[in-house]
Formats: C-alpha cells, structure tokens, sequence
C-alpha cells in the first residue's frame, strides 16, 4: 500500500475509531458500573466515562503498531457497528443486567 | 507499521511532538505560572500588601459592614485572605447586580482597585487558549491526551533509562540537547502523567458525554448535579427576632431594619477544635439573611487537603447550632476531585509548590527541546522537505521564546500602562498577543533562525531585568512597606525575575556561541576547499 494512505487510515483509525469505539464503549462501562458496584446513574457514569479514556488510549496505539492496516480498520468498523446494535440493551441504564 | 513496535513507536513519537509540540508548550508554560496564580494576581495590583489582622475581627467588621450595606440581600459571602491572595472582601446580590467590597488591612474599603487580569490571564489561557465557546478546552483535552501518548511512546523510544539518565554531554551542543530531552523525560514522567491525566478528567463527562445525554435531560449538569453533594433548599418563612440570637444589636426603626449580625463567636469558638491550623477559615457564606432558619457555611482553607473541594461546616446563623453539613462524595466523585486538586496544587506550601513548579519548567523544557531535536535531525537525513523544515525550525522560535516574551511584557504591560486607563486590562491581554505576534514575524522574517533564537532570548532577557527596574523605580513605597512587612509573596518576584533574566541571557549568549562556531566550520571548509583548488 502507498505510504501515505497507510499513514492516513491509521490516522483516521486511531482518532475517530479510537474516539467512536471509547465513546460507545463508555456506555458498557457505565452499565456495568451501575449494576455490579450498584453505583449512583451519575457515578457510573462519570466512572464509565473515565474508564473509556484508556480504551482509547490502546486503541490510538494499536493503530500504529498493528501490522495489517486494512484488518485492523475493519475490524474497528465492525467492532463498533456491533457495540452500536447492542446499544439498546445497555441504554438507558436501568436496563436489567 | 514499522519493523518493530519500538520503531512504530519512536515514529509516532516524533509526528505528535512535531504536530502538538507547539501547543503543548504554550499550555504547560502557562500552566506552570497558574501554580502562582493568586501570586501573579497580588503582584500585579499595588493596592494588594499583605493583611495582618485576625480572622476574628476580620469576620467582624465583615459582618458589621454587611448588615448596614446589604441588609435587605438574601445571601452574604465573606472571602478571607489567605497569605497567597491577600484579597479580602465580602459580596451580595442587588437585583440581579452583584456587588463586591475589598478592604485593606486598615478596615477600609479599598475604592477604584486595578483593572487587571492578574494571574487568571495565564490560567484561563492555560485551559481555553482563550477561545472558551470555541471549543478551546477540547483542543487542550486533546493536547493532553497528546501528552500522555507522547510520554507512553518516549518511553518507549528511551528504554536505555539508567544509561540515559546518566549521559549528558555538554561539550556538543546535539548531543546536548538529545540528551537533555532523554533526561528530562525520565525526571517528569510522573508529573506528567500526573498532569495530563487529572487535565483529562476535569472534564472526562464534556470530552465523553453521551452517557450522560442519554440518561440525563440535562446531560453533564444533570449528572453533576446528582453526584455533587449540596445541602437542602431553604424555605424562608419566619423573620428573625431579637429573642433568637445570642448577641444585641441596637435596631433602627422599621421600613428598614438591619438584621442581625449572625453569632460568629459561637460558631468560631466551635470549629477552633476541628480547624486546628491557624487561620483555617477560606470563605463564609450566609444564605437567608435575617430569616429564622438562615444557615451559614464555612469553607476550609484548601492548604490542609489534596481534593479541590474543603471541608465545610454548616450552622444556624443565629443561635450557631451546628447543622447536618453536606454528605461525603462517592469515590469516583472523590477521584476526580483528588485529581482535580493535585492539579491546581492548591494544597502545595510554597517549598512543594516551588518544586512543581520546577517540574512544569522541565516539562516545558523536554517540549522545547523535542521540538528543536525534530530539527537537527531533520536537517541531517536526506529526505528533507524545505517548506516543512523552515516552517517548524521558525515556528520554534516563535512558539517558545515567544511566548516567553510575551508572557514577559503582559507583566511590563501591567506595571507601565495607567491605573486609570480605561479598559486596561484588556489591553494587557493585547500586549500580550500583540508581542507574541511580532515574535512570529521576527522569527521568519530572520533568514538564519539560530540568530532569531538569540535575538528574542537576549530581549526577553532584557526584558526581564527592565521589570525589576521598573519595579525598582515607580513602586520604591510598595516594596519599602513590603520589607517592612515581610511580605515574601511579592518580594520574592524580583528575584524570580532576575534569575529568569539571567538563564535567558545564558541561553542566549550559549546560542551566539554556537553560532560562531558554526561560522568558523564554515569558513575552515570554504578556505580549506580554496587551498586545495589553488593546488590543483
């Protein structure tokens, strides 16, 4: 692959995937919080939210270090389109676990 | 996408220097002065000596002061000087007006007090760039962000750590800075993490708020409201009458009747055992001023907790019975707040506070010298663009010493321009960007950028030593008092300010020399290549 498409997608990968993936995983955090550490809504999910800060930590890494760029963006796509249709079960909050 | 991970790593560590680095600079340098923010603030307004009274008078003539002035207010607030601000003053509402009483240390209203933005300037600037409502705190939460990947990547780049920690070449000037930069790295890495991940998390909900939009009506505010502990709402029905509190006041005669002065001996004598410190009270607040069931609430001084939130005291104000105070905060709550308050530092006395403050000048000083590394190495490898180049070897200059200069004359600005000029605190702020920008074109219109190095180094250290004359000559009366007070807070700018002048000046003078030294290389070759054609 070009180089500088290379570098551009892992760019893309690591800001907004590292970005929608942290975003969307926050809910899951929060949820969880909410219902096994039995934590106020507002303090899951500030503690949700501040967990998803080292997803998109690792995931803004992982996007320069893995090797095959195209699996890994795919992969990120197809990670976040699963979160997103799981959205429901985990939002609102009190959602049963 | 390298060979090695180390490689993708040192190469991702290069581009987020070479892209943030610039930013990244500006917020730690005037971060790094907001650890002197109420400083900064009473140095840059001469009415500000320190105040000696107690806090016991202090509260009293407050009080006193309140019910004649602003008897018909619902709610008082008293702030009292802590040795760092030396800003006394007691606050109500009028309307929707609110109004704002300083006083000196003689019990006077202080009038016409200097229009300045002290040192909130470099904090404001720190967080927003002063673009707040233009997404300025996103670019600093991303700049922070930046940071923690930036130490996470060097570090790994650095893995050599007691080798490197131990190397420091001064006589080569490369050298010297590669392994300045490595050195300075390991010294700050967890002050800086520290830094970059409490600056995170002030605002972790703002960066990441969908959670709390799709669980809250009012989203952050609603999630704050429901985390943040806050006392009940008052019902204020029943006026206050002379059989309700301890202490007499004598009573005009209706429409208006003063009410009474809220029975602070009581409520002093009471936390004397919890607040052991001497002056432990940072604020005092009154809500429902002549009401029976008003409630008045002291706040700590912050010098005695890590947490940005004090401890706080809730009593009726006038029997000083001690009430339900507010509930603890959950932990994560608490993280945040600890955090929060590990980065403002507010409870660093002056030796710690010193220290950090060190720690933010290394910080800003491994920014610096990554960014001019960038350039040297660049110039040494063959695959040089010429516009990238001069763009980032230019936009050093201006971006770090620069900001130094500009930073330098937003003080000059203040001590030179009139008290009685109008909106002059404003033009404070224009002299800053004014001399940043000026900076920028100096930098690139100087075709050899060591030279523009110099040039601003040496000027920023003139500038430097023109405040202590400054200081010297137009306020002699502030620091004859200062002296005679033992004023530390404010005497202790001037030496600051030399000994900046001074490392400025080192600096530059480091850089001349560096400079003609290059030129003798220069010459040596040339004269060596003229040889050895006249030979040919």
């Amino acid at each position: 692959m070009n180089k500088n498409v290379d570098v551009a997608l892992r760019s893309i990968a690591a800001i907004l995937g590292g970005y929608a993936v942290s975003a969307l995983i926050s809910f899951y955090f929060a949820f969880i919080f909410f219902h096994t550490l039995n934590q106020q809504e507002g303090v899951a999910i500030l503690s949700g939210s501040m967990a998803s800060y080292f997803v998109f930590f690792a995931v803004f890494i992982a996007s320069f270090a893995i090797k095959h760029t195209v699996k890994w963006c795919a992969f990120l796509i197809a990670f976040s389109a699963t979160l997103v249709l799981a959205l429901p079960l985990v939002s609102p909050l009190s959602n049963p676990l | 996408m390298k060979a090695t991970f180390r490689k993708s790593m040192i190469w991702l560590h290069t581009y987020l220097g070479v892209i943030l680095g610039w930013l990244l600079f500006a917020i730690f340098f005037t971060g790094t002065l907001s650890y002197f923010t109420p400083e900064i603030t009473r140095y840059l307004m001469p009415e500000r000596a320190s105040i000696s009274q107690s806090q016991q008078s202090m509260i009293a003539h407050s009080f006193s002061y309140l019910s004649k002035h602003a008897g018909e207010a619902e709610q008082w607030r008293i702030a009292l000087p802590s040795e760092r601000s030396a800003r006394w003053s007691v606050q109500w509402r009028e309307g929707k007006q609110r109004q704002t009483v300083t006083f000196d240390d003689k019990f006077a209203s202080v009038e016409n007090e200097t229009e300045t933005k002290g040192g909130l300037f470099f904090r404001n600037f720190h967080y927003t760039l002063q673009l707040r409502g233009y997404g300025g705190r996103y670019i600093a939460g991303i700049a922070a962000m930046a940071m923690l990947l930036a130490i996470f990547t060097g570090i790994y780049t650095h893995r050599r750590f007691f080798k490197d920690f131990f190397t420091l070449r001064p006589q080569k000037l490369k050298k010297w800075t590669t392994d300045f930069h490595a050195l300075a790295g390991i010294l700050t890495i967890p002050f800086c993490i520290m830094i970059c991940l409490s600056g995170i998390f002030i605002y972790a909900i703002m960066y990441l708020p969908y959670t709390a939009n799709a669980n809250f009506e009012r989203g952050e505010r609603g999630v704050n409201r429901q985390i943040i502990p806050s006392l009940p709402s008052l019902q204020l029905e029943e006026k206050v009458t002379g059989n309700d509190h301890s202490v007499n006041v004598p009573r005009s005669t209706p429409p208006f009747t003063p009410p009474p002065v809220p029975n602070y001996a009581h409520i002093l004598e009471k936390i004397d055992d919890q607040w052991r410190e001497p002056n432990p009270i940072a604020r005092i607040t009154v809500e429902g001023v002549g009401y029976k069931n008003s409630r008045i609430i002291l706040e700590r001084s912050k010098a005695t907790t890590v947490s940005n939130r004090a401890d706080r005291l809730v009593f009726e104000t006038y029997t000083g019975k001690p009430l339900k105070g507010y509930d603890d905060e959950t932990v994560p709550a608490q993280i945040r707040r600890i955090l929060y308050g590990l980065h403002q530092a507010n409870f660093a006395p002056i030796g710690m506070r010193w220290l950090l403050f060190g720690l933010g000048i290394l910080g800003c000083a491994l920014i610096a010298t990554g960014n001019i590394i960038w350039v040297t190495q660049r110039k040494k490898s063959a695959k040089q663009n010429p516009f990238t180049l001069a763009l980032v070897e230019k936009g050093n200059v201006a971006a770090i010493a620069g900001l130094i200069l500009a930073s330098v004359s937003f003080f000059i600005a203040n001590k030179l321009i009139g008290h009685d000029v109008t909106g002059r605190a404003q033009l404070e702020v224009n002299t800053f960007f004014t001399v940043w920008a000026l900076s920028a074109v100096h930098a690139f219109w100087r075709a050899n950028a060591a030279i523009a190095w110099k040039e601003q180094f040496a000027f920023a250290s003139a500038l430097c030593f023109f405040t202590v004359a400054i200081e010297l000559v137009l306020f002699r009366d502030r620091i004859i008092n200062s002296m005679l007070n033992v004023d530390s807070v404010y005497l202790s700018f001037i030496p600051a300010f030399l000994i900046s002048g001074v490392i400025l000046y080192w600096a530059a003078k480091k850089i001349s020399l560096r400079i003609s030294s290059e030129q003798n290389v220069k010459e040596n070759t040339e004269t060596s290549a003229f040889v050895k054609k006249g030979q040919q």
